[in-house]
C-alpha cells in the first residue's frame, strides 16, 4: 500500500503545508474579503431598496388619506349647500305665502267693506223709496195723508221684525 | 478456473488498483537533510490551489450586484461555509471562518480533481488527512486552553454524573477527545481510497472483458456519480466536524 511508505511522508507534509498556507493567504487576503464585500453591497442595496419602497408606500398612503379626507369634506360641503338651498326655498315659500295671505285678507276686507257700504246705501234708498211709495199709495188708496216721519218709524218696525 | 478468478486476473492485468496511489518524484529536492522532492502529490496540491483560486477569483473578478453563474458558485460556497460556522460554532467562530473555508476548499478540490481519470487524489493519503486533522486538533485545543485556561478540562467531565462514575467517564471522554484526529483523518482517507480502488477495479473489468465490459461500465458510471457525491460530502463532513470541535473548545458545553 503506497500510503504506508514512510519515505514519502516528509515531502508530502512539506508541500501540504506550503500549498495550504498559500491557499489560506489567497483566500483570507484576496478572495474572501471580495466576496464578503459583494454580499454586503447587495445586502445594503436590498436594505436601501426596501427602505425606499417603504417610504413610497407611506407616501402613497398619505396621499390616499388626503384624497379620502377631501372627498369627505366635499360631501359635507355639498350636503350643506343642499340643506341651505332647501332652507332658503322653504323660507321663500313661507314668506310668499304670508304675503299672499296678507294681501288676500286686505282685499277681502276691502270687498267686505264696499259690500257693506253698498248694502247700507241700498237700505237707506229702499227706506226712502218705500216711505215715498207708502205715502203716495195711502194718499191714492185711502185718501189720507200720513206724516212721513210716522211712516218711516212703521217701516223700520216692520223691517226690524223681518230682519230679526 | 472459476468465473470470479478470471475477473481477478483480468483486473490485475490492467494494473494493480493501488498503483494509482503511488507517489513518485518529479523533481528531487533536498533542503538540508530533509527530502522536499517535488512529487506527483505536490503537483496535484499546487493544481488544487491554482484551480480553486481560479474558480473563486474568476467569479468575483467583475462582481456585479446580480451574480452571474461563476460568481454564484463562489458566493454560494462562501455563504454555505459562513452559515456552517455560524450554526455550529456561533458568532465566536467567525475569526476562524477563513481557515475553515480554506480547509473545505482544499479538501473539496482535492477530492473532485482526484476524480479526473489518471489524476492523483491528494486526500487519498493518510499522512495528508492526518496532518490536516492534527492541525485542527492542536489548533482547537490551543484555542480552548487560551480561552478557558484550567477550566478547559471541564470538557472531559460530563455534567450531572455520579461521583463514583466520574473517573471512568473522564477517561472515556479523554480517549474520545484524543481519538478525534484519527477518526477525522481515517474517515476522509478511507473514503477516498476505497472509492478510487473500486473505480479502478471496475474500470479494469471494462477493459478486460471487451464486449461484455458494458456491464462493469454501467457500474463504473454509477459509482463515479456516487464518488462525486462522496467527494463533496467528505469535504463537508470534515468542515462540519472542525466547526463542532471548535464549538466545544469555545463553549465547553456537551
Amino acid at each position: 500500500m503506497p500510503q504506508l511508505d514512510i519515505g514519502t511522508f516528509i515531502p508530502q507534509l512539506v508541500w501540504l503545508f506550503l500549498t495550504f498556507i498559500v491557499l489560506y493567504l489567497i483566500m483570507s487576503r484576496a478572495i474572501l474579503p471580495k466576496i464578503a464585500d459583494v454580499l454586503e453591497q447587495r445586502q445594503d442595496r436590498i436594505a436601501s431598496d426596501l427602505e425606499e419602497a417603504e417610504k413610497l408606500k407611506n407616501e402613497a398612503q398619505k396621499v390616499l388619506k388626503t384624497y379620502e379626507r377631501e372627498i369627505e369634506e366635499a360631501h359635507i360641503s355639498s350636503n350643506k349647500i343642499v340643506e341651505e338651498g332647501k332652507l332658503k326655498i322653504s323660507s321663500d315659500i313661507n314668506s310668499l305665502n304670508n304675503e299672499f295671505e296678507l294681501m288676500l285678507e286686505k282685499l277681502t276686507k276691502e270687498a267686505e267693506y264696499s259690500v257693506q257700504e253698498i248694502k247700507d246705501k241700498t237700505n237707506l234708498e229702499i227706506k226712502e223709496i218705500t216711505t215715498e211709495l207708502v205715502q203716495k199709495l195711502t194718499k191714492v188708496i185711502i185718501n189720507k195723508s200720513f206724516d212721513q216721519k210716522n211712516i218711516k218709524i212703521k217701516i223700520e218696525e216692520q223691517l226690524g221684525k223681518q230682519v230679526n | 478456473m472459476s468465473f470470479f478468478s478470471i475477473f481477478i486476473s483480468t483486473a490485475n492485468a490492467a494494473g494493480s488498483p493501488l498503483k494509482q496511489f503511488e507517489i513518485y518524484s518529479i523533481a528531487p529536492m533536498h533542503f538540508g537533510n530533509v527530502n522536499v522532492s517535488f512529487t506527483n502529490s505536490s503537483f496535484w496540491m499546487l493544481l488544487v490551489v491554482l484551480v480553486s483560486t481560479l474558480v473563486l477569483s474568476l467569479g468575483v473578478r467583475r462582481s456585479s450586484l446580480v451574480p452571474n453563474r461563476l460568481q454564484s458558485i463562489s458566493e454560494l460556497l462562501y455563504e454555505f461555509i459562513a452559515n456552517m460556522v455560524r450554526d455550529n460554532a456561533s458568532q465566536d467562530g467567525k475569526p476562524y471562518f477563513p481557515f475553515i473555508f480554506t480547509l473545505f476548499i482544499f479538501i473539496l478540490f482535492s477530492n473532485v480533481l482526484g476524480l479526473i481519470p489518471y489524476s492523483f487524489t491528494v486526500t487519498s493519503h493518510i499522512i495528508v488527512t492526518f496532518a490536516l486533522a492534527m492541525v485542527v486538533f492542536i489548533g482547537v485545543t490551543i484555542i480552548g486552553l487560551v480561552k478557558h485556561r484550567i477550566k478547559f478540562f471541564t470538557l472531559f467531565v460530563p455534567k450531572g454524573i455520579p461521583l463514583a462514575l466520574a473517573p471512568l467517564l473522564i477517561i472515556i471522554e479523554l480517549i474520545s477527545y484524543l481519538v478525534r484526529p484519527i477518526t477525522l483523518s481515517v474517515r476522509l482517507f478511507a473514503n477516498m481510497m476505497a472509492g478510487h480502488t473500486l473505480l479502478k477495479v471496475f474500470g479494469g473489468f471494462v477493459v478486460a472483458l471487451g464486449f461484455l465490459g458494458i456491464g462493469p461500465l454501467v457500474v463504473t458510471v454509477a459509482l463515479y456519480g456516487l464518488e462525486l457525491i462522496v467527494a463533496c460530502l467528505q469535504a463537508y463532513v470534515f468542515a462540519v466536524l472542525t466547526c463542532l470541535y471548535l464549538n466545544d473548545a469555545l463553549h465547553l458545553h456537551h
